[in-house]
């Protein structure tokens, strides 16, 4: 202690001779630590969706809860358990901040493959376990919460008023089967109101309780400052968010060498399709096994073959082969073939991150039954073949979509996509015209977060939407197309 | 009973008023009091001392002037520091020997140290909110550094280094009245 320290003491022993001034209030230990524990618990609840406020209010709700439980950490058990609660709370938002940066989710539905049907749709079972842990994380911090409180009033000598914090802790706990039953939307937004007005009010009530109590609080010692902890914990989570999903903007490729068996000809298979309209150029890009799809085929239509070509950047130019041919089973199936073409200039500002298919084979039941649904994307790198397997996936009742990146640096920019598809008809000896659909999807933006994928819900509601998707291109192609019997078949659109 | 019937009770001298009262304001005046006075038998007669003067000039209290903490917290801290003078123990904690005024200075050196007083509080109140709370802590209710950074969630080299900055601030501003 300096000579300065001792007249600071000095001069601050007594208040100046003036009696209008009051005298200063006392500090309040607990204030800072609680207002972040109520703040937190508030800013927790609250589901904005805009302005990446569903994301950046419960984060920071997170950091204030763990920061206001820490400093509370030391005074009794209770503290400690809802501190350890608000640290795992914190890790597994944590988490699910960076798990939302990635596709991560995503190949997680698909491994886990169980879905939860909530009253709004179906969710991934894994998004609702996390859910359900983080809510009850929270639930047990509140009780936690509410426990050391009535701690500190049996310290202070006092009767227990944290019935606030029981409260808090209750409407928390309520709030859990609340996301288990996927209370999105505007559903029940009715008692949800309710729920969270009153846990605002408890979480208020929470705060004034300790008022002459609190100072029997002694507030834990931190070797790291709050602000420098939050900083961190913010930081990482902002750096998370700007830059792994630039790192998943493209996903893998799968690319593969494939090395044909020669070629037994089907000389006559061909010469038949080409009879039937089937164009040489497009016959002539179809190996063996592709061609034998249209074993039997009496008719051949073609639709956007060498058409306008006029689809919008980023999309491909699509042509489609109706090629209805005879079965001894079923009387008659229908083979589409579709051809996609990407135009991949490397030359060009167009970027290509990932890409995203929708085929709809039949709007009108046509169709029994799809006993094919296939795709290929083919390539040449270096002046060597390649092909990838385009993975659909069953969205539905015919309704498949795959999530892609197109190949970086094929020669000529050019990519091309193959689908197959056949039916049984519903009626094998009614003519019938149906309506199919590809709808494209073409990522613009290198940055999307939450991460997403165009079967997202992109697809979905791309084309004639009434909020288009913000990040992508989306462009759909409607097909009329005909079944018919042999004989009756004719050429449709 | 809120604050106000409890103050009504204290004036109006109910008998249950007082064990009411130091119910309440026990846990705060414990908390003034500690700090300044580190012995724990010191502290619990200096509690006793407090809450006696507290129902003797309980008739001096007026809301308007300041909340009952403020005016309570400003007695429990004078009393303890007053015991602590008393005491003479001070040098052997190491804490100020002349921070507290001395007693039977004559109306000059009463003067200076009035107008010193003044001056400090003047640039006291010129500190921003954060700063002021720092110097209150410190050097008003006794606070040591630990304790200071556990209530504000700060560090201790922070807390040390906000109350260099503070000191320094103020030995700016106060130039020659406090250069000893």
């Amino acid at each position: 202690m300096d000579e300065f320290d001792k007249l600071l003491y000095q001069g601050a022993a007594q208040l100046p001779p003036d009696a209008a001034r009051p005298s200063p209030e006392p500090p309040r230990p607990w204030k800072k630590p609680m207002d972040r524990v109520c703040l937190g618990l508030a800013l927790i609840t609250v589901t904005l969706d805009f302005l990446y406020l569903d994301v950046i209010l419960p984060a920071v709700g997170t950091v204030l809860l763990w920061l206001g439980l820490r400093a509370l950490r030391r005074e009794n058990g209770a503290f400690r358990f809802a501190y350890i609660c608000a640290t795992l709370y914190a890790a597994l938002r944590f988490a699910g901040i960076v798990a939302l940066a990635t596709p991560l989710d995503h190949w997680l539905a698909e491994a886990v493959g169980t879905e939860w049907q909530t009253l709004t749709g179906a969710v991934p079972l894994h998004a609702v376990v996390r859910a359900g842990v983080l809510q009850l994380l929270l639930a047990l911090a509140a009780a936690g919460l509410w426990r050391g409180l009535k701690g500190v009033f049996r310290k202070a000598g006092q009767p227990p008023k944290a019935g606030s914090a029981g409260a808090a802790a209750i409407m928390v706990f309520l709030l859990f089967p609340l996301a288990c039953v996927g209370l999105t939307g505007w559903l029940l937004v009715g008692p949800l109101l309710l729920i969270w007005a009153l846990l605002l009010r408890s979480l208020f009530k929470l705060s004034r309780s300790l008022d002459e109590a609190g100072y029997a609080l002694s507030p834990a010692p931190a070797r790291v400052s709050d602000g420098g902890a939050a900083a961190l914990w913010l930081c990482t989570a902002l750096a998370a968010v700007i830059i792994l999903p630039l790192c998943f903007a493209r996903l893998p490729v799968r690319a593969e060498t494939p090395v044909y068996g020669p070629s037994d000809g089907q000389s006559s298979l061909r010469a038949r399709l080409t009879e039937l309209g089937f164009p040489e150029d497009l016959l002539a890009e179809l190996s063996d096994g592709d061609v034998a799809r249209f074993e039997g085929a009496y008719g051949v239509t073609m639709k956007g073959y060498r058409g306008s070509g006029n689809y919008p950047d980023g999309i491909p130019d699509i042509t489609l082969a109706e090629v209805p041919v005879a079965d001894e089973t079923y009387g008659f199936r229908m083979v589409y073939l579709a051809r996609l073409e990407w135009d991949c200039m490397d030359d060009s500002h167009l970027h290509f991150y990932t890409e995203g298919l929708r085929v709809q084979p039949d709007y009108h039941g046509a169709f029994a039954s799809l006993d094919c649904m296939e795709g290929r994307l083919e390539w040449e790198e270096d002046g060597v073949f390649h092909t990838a397997p385009l993975d659909l996936r069953v969205n539905g009742w015919l309704d498949y979509t795959a999530d892609f990146s197109l190949p970086a640096h094929p020669d000529g920019g050019r990519v091309t996509g193959w689908l197959f598809w056949s039916g049984v008809p519903s009626r094998p000896t009614v003519p019938y015209i149906f309506n199919a659909s590809i709808t494209c999807a073409h990522r613009i933006t290198p940055w999307v977060y939450p991460y997403e994928l165009a079967s997202d819900g992109v697809l979905q509601n791309g084309p004639g939407a009434l909020f288009p998707p913000r990040n992508w291109r989306t462009f759909q192609d409607v097909i009329t197309c005909h079944a018919a019997p042999e004989g009756e078949y004719t050429a449709i659109g | 009973m809120d604050h106000t019937e409890l103050i009504q009770a204290m004036k109006d001298r109910r008998s249950d008023a007082l064990p009411r009262f130091q119910t309440a304001f026990a846990p705060l005046v414990k908390y003034i009091v500690a700090p300044i006075l580190p012995d724990g038998r010191d502290r619990e007669e200096c509690l006793s001392d407090v809450f006696l003067r507290a129902w003797e000039s309980i008739g001096d209290y007026d809301p308007a002037k300041g909340t009952v903490t403020a005016w309570l917290g400003a007695i429990a801290r004078n009393t303890a520091l007053n015991r602590r003078r008393a005491n003479g123990r001070r040098r052997e904690e190491g804490l100020p020997d002349d921070a507290l005024p001395a007693p039977g200075d004559g109306p000059e050196e009463a003067a200076l140290k009035a107008e010193a007083v003044r001056a400090l509080w003047a640039a006291v109140d010129r500190l921003d909110r954060r700063e002021r709370d720092l110097f209150l802590r410190k050097y008003y209710y006794y606070q040591s550094t630990a304790q200071i950074a556990a209530e504000l969630g700060l560090s201790l080299r922070a807390v040390e280094g906000k109350l260099y900055r503070v000191r320094k601030r103020l030995q700016n501003e106060l130039g020659g009245v406090y250069r000893g």
